[in-house]
């Protein structure tokens, strides 16, 4: 039903999706760089940017707010979590952590990184 | 919340007293989470995932009753140890730059940091 221009049928996003965005994007910035106190706030800023234009790419007719947490790699502990009040069905709230825990051989020794993706439909 | 399509009212665009203010979020946000952590010292997974819950379940509360029926609210809240390990947290948003909003608050102890950001899109 879905004609040329127009919005696909599936106004939502799957968690899978999320993921390989927020992987695609944070891989492409990070992945054999070691933490730069200089560097880092570079690095946040194209994080978001590439997943805001991957979101936007898919011409979905929804609003992104992206927030990315970039933390040295030490014993230090770290807790993110969220509580939002929006529309059940279609609007998400995503949370990605890289490295993931079975790439721990190839991926980055020296930080972690916490994505967050809010998708608001309007 | 229901979709939009049966509204009490057409406006496209927030009154000036219904706009989200971040100024005053950030108040309300002081007052949920100093009190909270003002003592506390990290120790551990599980204590303190209860607090960060607590902390956004408080504050997403607390915003919707402020801002009822025309926003939709989304917060986040980061809680870590300090032990001296360098750390940053940006953001990105796509929306109405004219209707939309954000407020961050920062709060830090001698054993931990806390940050709770919340984004209001407005509800057509």
């Amino acid at each position: 039903m879905a004609d040329e221009g127009q919005a696909p049928d599936d106004l939502t996003f799957t968690h899978q999706e999320l993921d390989e965005k927020a992987t695609e994007a944070i891989e492409a910035v990070l992945a054999s760089k070691i933490y730069d106190e200089k560097e880092v706030s570079r690095w946040i800023n194209e994080i978001c940017e590439r997943i805001i234009k991957s979101l936007y790419d898919t011409r979905k007719p929804f609003k992104y707010m992206v927030t990315c947490l970039i933390m040295q790699k030490t014993e230090a502990g770290l807790l993110s979590s969220g509580a939002c009040m929006f529309e059940g069905g279609t609007d998400m709230m995503q949370q990605f952590l890289w490295p993931k825990e079975k790439a721990k051989d190839q991926a980055n020794k020296t930080m972690h990184a916490v994505v967050t993706i809010f998708c608001a439909r309007f | 919340m229901k979709g939009t399509n049966s509204q009490e009212n057409y406006w496209t665009r927030p009154s000036y007293k219904e706009k989200f203010c971040p100024l005053k979020v950030r108040e309300i946000m002081k007052n949920i989470v100093e009190p909270k952590l003002i003592e506390e010292k990290y120790q551990g997974r599980t204590a303190i995932n209860q607090y960060t819950y607590d902390i956004a379940e408080s504050v997403r509360n607390a915003l919707k009753d402020e801002y009822t029926n025309r926003f939709k609210i989304m917060v986040q809240v980061v809680i870590g140890e300090k032990q001296g390990q360098g750390v940053r947290m940006g953001s990105k948003c796509f929306w109405d730059s004219d209707t939309d909003n954000v407020a961050w608050f920062n709060f830090m102890n001698d054993s931990l940091y806390c940050v709770v950001i919340a984004f209001a899109t407005y509800l057509y």
